[in-house]
């Protein structure tokens, strides 16, 4: 929302500094997002009038203008625009002057001197928005009514301030520049002049207007105003819708503007003459009827849609656009003005419906007060007649069958000082509501209020809170400390877990990365994930097909990432990612599930301390003391893995008490191509919501007596694995291995082809008493025995 | 001299003793210094053995007075045997320390020669790094845990009752179109905010008093440019309990930009607009980069955007069942991302999601 300080000063019978109003305003809650000073990139650019032309001797496309700049000597400027004529009010830049674009000397031009510039609308720094099709032209035309030598930032209204406001919702009233003074005044405590209204005589509440739909058309206000003149507006009322960012038209046009713009009521001008039967109907339209708005655009109704029609046909979607059948043009004598109000929820429909915005739906949608209609008509009717655009009837014709209702709210000032820890006095009080021009009535301790028809925001006694503590100054609050019991919410476990195995990963030299929780359906193919149907969780409406699903591995999204570090040179990765995947349930809200992604390379990097790969079991040692730290499950894993995405050979399932909750791997090379990654890359993804249980240390006693180590070598047959080995040696030690490490896999010479040999040191030790040789060596035997007969290991 | 004091001492007799104990000290005295010397003067421990020899072998020096002092008859033992004792003692002592010195010089020699070059890079890898996002996330959880707050944490899908209508935001309220939002469906969307926590931990928390929660995580908006991510993160922080007060949102709130920007930085409150909070603030914390001064981090105000805040609105509170007669309650919540942008100095916030090992490693 654009705000003028020169259409501000219209209001108080001072000049106003734009920095204090943008501190006044920022202090009572009406965000300043930007301030221009208009006309600062321009100076020493007065208003001329061409009083000779003529070609120049040498260039076809030059001529030579004598201009008239209100002084005795005429100056002589070179101009290479064609829209310039004898006769012709132009901007001229002087010799030593500034235009957007750089400094006027005096120059000359193929011979010729030129004592300055005739100017552009552009080169004073007007937007091109809001030049008309003639203006564009080249050289800007000046009004009539400029005079000649004034400076053009003067004539122009350049030497104005522009306060551009981020409105909240709340105050959808400011949208009105007088509502925005009346904050002025509230900030500097200056007078505001009450506006200059043509005040009307009712005729008829209803003979004339009918309205079906009262539910979503409240009050409907029109007036009719004959002998119509359209032309331009004066210079002054035309810069200052200007400078709001309206472009303007003529004086009807942009008077209706100006209201919108001044009490953020829009209106509507019908040409009188083309509407029948001598009636106005508020109603909804039929579903797949045609209308074509002031645009020229077919549009096509549904039947939520509301409409304004005379006798016999539709001819305006209300609140959002007139129809083309009505228009307002240059033949109109006489004029239907609209002031209305429209349910806000019903023009937001139609406007989205329709794809179509105007600066009248975008403020109907905010909510307007009903009781503003009548303001907004008699304004205009007094703007009418200032400008000459019209005879305004005296009577107008309305329906307002849903009164608006103005709240008289009751507080006290304890309320409001218990919710603000302050101490204000009710006089004080008092005092910033009467600023507000609300009513106060005082009955000892309660004061009942009632607030402006326009500040349809205050229903209730905590909107007054806010009221006095914007007013009051928020500045001005205390800073306290909170008193009060001690809170009894435990925090949950997988709070803490997941900064301890952030903590963890650190350690490991893992670098954690945050991706987006959406991927593109396109990530989940090139990870070789087969497509589920609709199941997925798919957004609606997605920025881009690259964001339009939501992850239900982690994969995708740190593949990627690993990508991208790879093509910038990175050669060891060592990344991971702790975020939520995501699947869909029959009924209620989607599963959320907290993933930890691991992901290294096999870092070729030659360094001084030797060459260790990555491989398979450096990520393995990752998670084992990852979860050695979490969890106190065993963890069993399982090889060969369904997705394509790992190794066939080099991969597996995590298993968790039964539960599979994540797998491991060598990435499939045919994967780690499509993402151009040249090196061995392994990875890992791990669901953690079967590991969020805090695991519960119970102290064991330490064993009293000795342990003896004993190696053992066999050879096995080829595929049996080290697991298998392990579960045997368990199984055959009468709980008496306490300790089994392998320190040697052999295959090659001497090894029967399809055999490996390999070689374990086994701990042995009983808690209640020391073993003797003998007793180990059965056990070591029974051992041997087991892994013979079962997996046929020999011994070497 | 050593001979001169065995041949002494073989002369020597009772009945001259004393007359000759002068004689003898001094001698022994001279013979000390002269030892001591030589013992200084040892380079290796071979030469050192001859010394221990003369003196302590068994046909030493020292060995033979103690003979003699054994032959000495009791009364006549004092008058000798301190003088021959400190002579035994310090001759020992020097000796004992020499060569403790020269063995330690021997060894050192020897490590010397197994010399490395301490300033090669350890072995192992280096140290990972924590994403920054989660770096000031987990900071402002210690800060909110050090004064009672519980961190909980919400769904990142939610129900539009949740998202939207149980903050005051009804279907077809304007504010709606504050926060772009994504849908799964007609009921179910991306969080938008943390704020949807509000209402989940109130319902499980009523009618226990005080709620008092920082909820941090990700949120979802469709807004995607240098300033705006469409996933971003937020913390929200609720206290609903008795007697609490606008004054003590204020407090809190310099109490948190103190603990994560510095003791030196102010607070500024702007009334603003939430549908879920009133009387709303907009906060901003003085920029550090300019004390104030005016600069670009700042848009030459002195001040920085962080956070949005309120008291909770009654509507609120009375749909969590609380009376908001007796109730009242403060909540804010902060961007994550504009939190690390600050204090890291972080201009785009893209670079918080390419994740680029360069970038990461600065943290
Ligand atoms: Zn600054």
């Amino acid at each position: 929302m654009k705000v003028s300080i020169k259409w501000l000063e219209q209001y108080f019978d001072q000049q106003l500094d734009s920095n204090t109003i943008e501190h006044d305003l920022t202090k009572l809650g009406l965000e300043v997002e930007d301030k221009i000073n208009l006309g600062d990139k321009i100076s020493k650019i007065v208003a001329g009038r061409i009083e000779a032309l003529s070609k120049h001797p040498d260039a076809d496309k030059l001529q030579i203008c004598s201009i008239n700049i209100g002084t005795k000597e005429h100056l002589q400027i070179v101009t290479g625009a064609q829209n310039v004529y004898i006769g012709m009010k132009v901007p001229v830049a002087l010799v030593g002057s500034k235009v957007v674009g750089g400094d006027i000397g005096l120059s000359k031009l193929r011979g010729i001197e030129s004592y300055g510039m005739l100017c552009s609308g552009a080169e004073l720094g007007i937007e091109n928005s809001l030049l008309s099709e003639k203006e564009k032209e080249g050289i800007l035309p000046l009004a009539e009514d400029i005079e000649l030598g004034q400076d053009i930032k003067e004539a122009l209204a350049l030497d104005d301030v522009i306060i551009e406001l981020g409105l909240t919702p709340n105050r959808a009233d400011c949208y009105g520049i007088y509502n925005v003074a009346k904050e002025v005044s509230l900030g500097q405590s200056l007078k505001l002049k009450k506006l200059d209204l043509v005040k009307s005589i009712i005729k008829d509440n209803t003979k004339d207007i009918e309205i079906i739909r009262t539910d979503l058309c409240p009050r409907y206000i029109s007036r009719i105003v004959k002998n119509v003149n359209i032309k331009p507006s004066p210079v002054w009322f035309a810069n200052l819708i200007r400078n709001v960012g309206i472009r303007p038209i003529n004086n009807l046009v942009d008077i209706t503007n100006y209201v919108m713009f001044e009490l953020g009521h829009p209106m509507h001008a019908f040409d009188l003459d083309k509407l029948e039967g001598n009636k106005i109907i508020v109603d909804t339209g039929n579903k797949g009827e045609k209308f074509i708005t002031l645009d020229g655009v077919e549009r096509e109704l549904t039947e939520d849609m509301l409409l304004i029609k005379d006798a016999n046909k539709n001819i305006a979607l209300a609140g959002v656009m007139g129809g083309a059948n009505s228009e307002v043009d240059d033949n109109t004598s006489s004029i239907l003005l609209e002031a209305a109000s429209f349910n806000s929820a019903c023009i937001r429909k139609t406007s989205r419906k329709l794809g179509l915005r105007s600066e009248a739906s975008s403020r109907f949608e905010r909510g307007l007060s009903a009781d503003n209609c009548l303001l907004a008509m008699e304004r205009a009717c007094y703007l009418i007649e200032l400008l000459e655009a019209g005879k305004v009837e005296e009577s107008y014709q309305e329906s307002y069958p849903v009164k608006q209702e103005i709240p008289t709210i009751t507080c006290t000032a304890k309320y409001i000082n218990g919710i603000l820890g302050m101490n204000i006095s009710q006089e004080e009080i008092i005092g910033v509501f009467k600023s507000l021009n609300f009513k106060v009535e005082v009955l000892a301790e309660e004061i009942k209020v009632t607030p402006e028809a326009h500040r349809i925001d205050i229903q209730s006694k905590i909107d007054l809170v806010e009221e006095v503590v914007r007013v009051y100054g928020y500045d001005r609050i205390p800073s306290t400390l909170p008193q009060g019991a001690t809170n009894t919410l435990a925090e949950e476990y997988t709070i803490s877990l997941k900064e301890s195995i952030k903590n963890q990963m650190v350690a490991e030299g893992l670098s954690e990365i945050i991706t987006y929780s959406f991927i593109d359906n396109k990530d989940y193919e090139s990870i070789g994930m087969e497509y589920q149907g609709d199941d997925r969780l798919k957004i609606i409406n997605p920025l881009s097909e690259k964001q339009s699903y939501m992850r239900e591995k982690l994969l995708p999204g740190i593949l990627d990432i690993a990508s991208r570090n790879y093509k910038r040179q990175r050669k060891n990765i060592r990344i991971f990612e702790l975020g939520n995947v995501y699947t869909g349930r029959d009924q209620g809200l989607p599963e959320e599930n907290l993933n930890l992604g691991i992901l290294i390379t096999e870092n070729k990097i030659k360094e001084v301390h030797g060459l260790e790969l990555n491989d398979f079991y450096t990520l393995k040692g990752i998670l084992e003391r990852l979860l050695a730290k979490i969890s106190d499950s065993s963890i069993a894993y399982l090889p060969g893995t369904e997705r394509k995405a790992f190794h066939p050979g080099r991969s597996g399932q995590i298993e968790v008490k039964g539960d599979i909750i994540g797998e491991i791997g060598e990435l499939h090379p045919q994967i780690l191509d499509k993402y151009d990654i040249k090196e061995k890359t392994y990875y890992l993804e791990l669901n953690l919501d079967k590991l969020a249980i805090k695991p519960v240390t119970i102290y064991s006693q330490i064993a009293k007596f000795p342990f003896v180590e004993r190696d053992m070598a066999f050879v096995v047959p080829q595929e049996k694995s080290y697991g298998e080995m392990i579960e045997l040696i368990k199984e055959a030690s009468d709980n008496k291995v306490i300790g089994t490490r392998i320190f040697d896999i052999y295959e090659g010479q001497q090894i029967e082809d399809g055999y490996k040999s390999v070689a374990f040191s086994i701990t042995y030790q009983d808690k209640d008493k020391t073993l003797t040789d003998d007793e180990v060596t059965k056990l070591h035997e029974i051992i041997l025995n087991t892994l013979a007969q079962k997996i046929g290991a020999k011994l070497r | 001299m050593i001979k001169e004091i065995n041949t002494l001492l073989e002369e020597l007799q009772p009945d001259t003793l004393k007359e000759k104990a002068k004689q003898l000290e001094d001698m022994l005295e001279t013979e000390k210094l002269e030892a001591l010397k030589l013992i200084e003067e040892l380079s290796n421990i071979e030469e050192s053995k001859e010394i221990q020899n003369k003196y302590f072998g068994k046909k030493g020096f020292v060995t033979k007075i103690m003979k003699y002092m054994g032959k000495m008859s009791n009364e006549d033992k004092p008058l000798l045997g301190k003088i021959i004792h400190d002579f035994k003692v310090e001759i020992e002592n020097n000796l004992k320390n020499k060569v403790g010195h020269l063995e330690s010089l021997a060894i050192n020699e020897k490590l010397l020669a197994e010399k490395i070059d301490i300033t090669l890079p350890g072995k192992g890898g280096k140290i990972g790094h924590k994403h920054p996002l989660t770096l000031v996330e987990e900071e402002i959880k210690e800060i909110f845990r050090r004064i009672g707050f519980t961190v909980a944490e919400g769904y990142e899908i939610e129900e539009d009752y949740f998202n939207f209508e149980r903050l005051n935001i009804p279907k077809e309220h304007p504010a709606r179109e504050m926060q772009d939002t994504f849908y799964l469906s007609e009921d179910i969307v991306l969080r938008t905010h943390t704020s949807p926590v509000q209402a989940r931990i109130m319902d499980k928390m009523h009618p226990q008093l005080p709620v008092k929660i920082v909820a941090p995580g990700k949120v979802f908006r469709r807004d995607d440019d240098s300033t705006h991510s469409p996933m971003f993160h937020q913390i929200e922080g609720l206290l609903v309990d008795k007697n609490i007060t606008f004054s003590d949102l204020k407090g809190i709130l310099l109490y948190l930009v103190q603990a994560i920007f510095g003791k030196d930085r102010k607070i500024r409150l702007r009334p603003s607009y939430f549908p879920f909070t009133e009387p709303s603030a907009e906060v901003d914390v003085s920029c550090g980069n300019c004390n104030q001064e005016g600069c670009r981090m700042c848009s030459y105000t002195g001040w920085l955007e962080i956070l949005g805040s309120g008291m909770v609105h009654p509507r609120v509170l009375e749909m969590a069942g609380y009376d908001p007669e007796e109730v009242t309650g403060f909540a804010f919540g902060l961007g994550i991302e504009r939190i690390a942008m600050l204090k890291y100095g972080i201009d785009d916030i893209r670079l918080l999601y390419e994740n680029d090992q360069r970038f990461l490693e600065q943290f």
